[in-house]
């Protein structure tokens, strides 16, 4: 269980990082803030599945991004 | 300006007649929705459960996750309550508890380990009476490690069996 509660605060962390930072569209990004979304990725992971490697976990993560994101 | 292809038509690609494509992607949503609320009460696991059995001369409790995922660390952790003196405890493992699994710790370590009829034996020593002797086992669950296995426990007073409990774990791909 814990994996979806993971996975739904960081969807709102993130959520909330992008609307404060501003920058909507994808043409003003820079190198920089490419790099950035990429490592933000990596770290988001690490803290969402965690140590968990199985199929499972993957599939909870996902889907609860996706259904957030239908809602949001 | 150029006249459409022949294979568009306005009524399926404009005004999307025929195409149900809204009420599939609920479903899906929805299907997706029940899976992780499946996850959320705790159906793929992780969270632990207490098992007890008791004996006039001892009680004994495993506090323990029953499903788990590949790769997850959990805890077990064995409480040995004595109601009366238990000379030489000795908790006694079905191979469920090691098979598949990367034990990280034992704490306290039993003063003597070895292997009884293909299960694991831990030797805890002297309970006196109205003692309470805890067990506690760090765990990891291999990546390639996947169904259910047997988890029994059985605490033993030197050879005569106090009391035991049934457990199986389920491990989730």
């Amino acid at each position: 269980m814990d994996i979806v509660v993971r996975a739904f605060i960081a969807f709102v962390v993130i959520l909330f990082l992008t609307r404060i930072v501003g920058r909507r569209e994808l043409s003003s990004l820079e190198p920089f803030d490419l790099i950035l979304l990429v490592t933000i990725g990596d770290l988001v992971q690490q803290g969402v599945t965690q140590n968990d490697f199985s199929l499972t976990g993957m599939v909870l993560a996902i889907g609860t991004i996706a259904v957030l994101t239908v809602f949001f | 300006m150029a006249d459409l292809p022949d294979f568009l038509t306005l009524r399926h690609n404009r005004d999307r007649a025929g195409i149900h494509e809204v009420p599939f992607r609920r479903a899906g949503t929805a299907l997706v929705a029940l899976f992780c609320l499946a996850g959320l009460l705790n159906v793929f696991g992780q969270r632990p459960q207490s098992s007890t059995a008791a004996v006039s001369a001892a009680s004994i409790k495993v506090y323990a996750p029953t499903r788990v995922r590949l790769g997850l660390y959990y805890e077990a952790r064995f409480t040995i309550d004595a109601h009366s003196d238990v000379k030489n405890a000795t908790l006694v493992l079905h191979s469920g508890w090691a098979e598949g699994h990367t034990i990280n710790t034992i704490e306290p370590s039993p003063i003597g380990e070895a292997s009884r009829d293909g299960k694991l034996v831990l030797e805890l020593g002297h309970i006196p009476a109205g003692q309470t002797h805890l067990l506690f086992m760090q765990l990891q669950v291999n990546p390639t490690n996947v169904g259910r296995r047997s988890q029994d426990v059985a605490l033993y007073d030197g050879d005569t069996l106090l009391t035991s409990i049934d457990r199986t774990i389920t491990i989730f791909p």
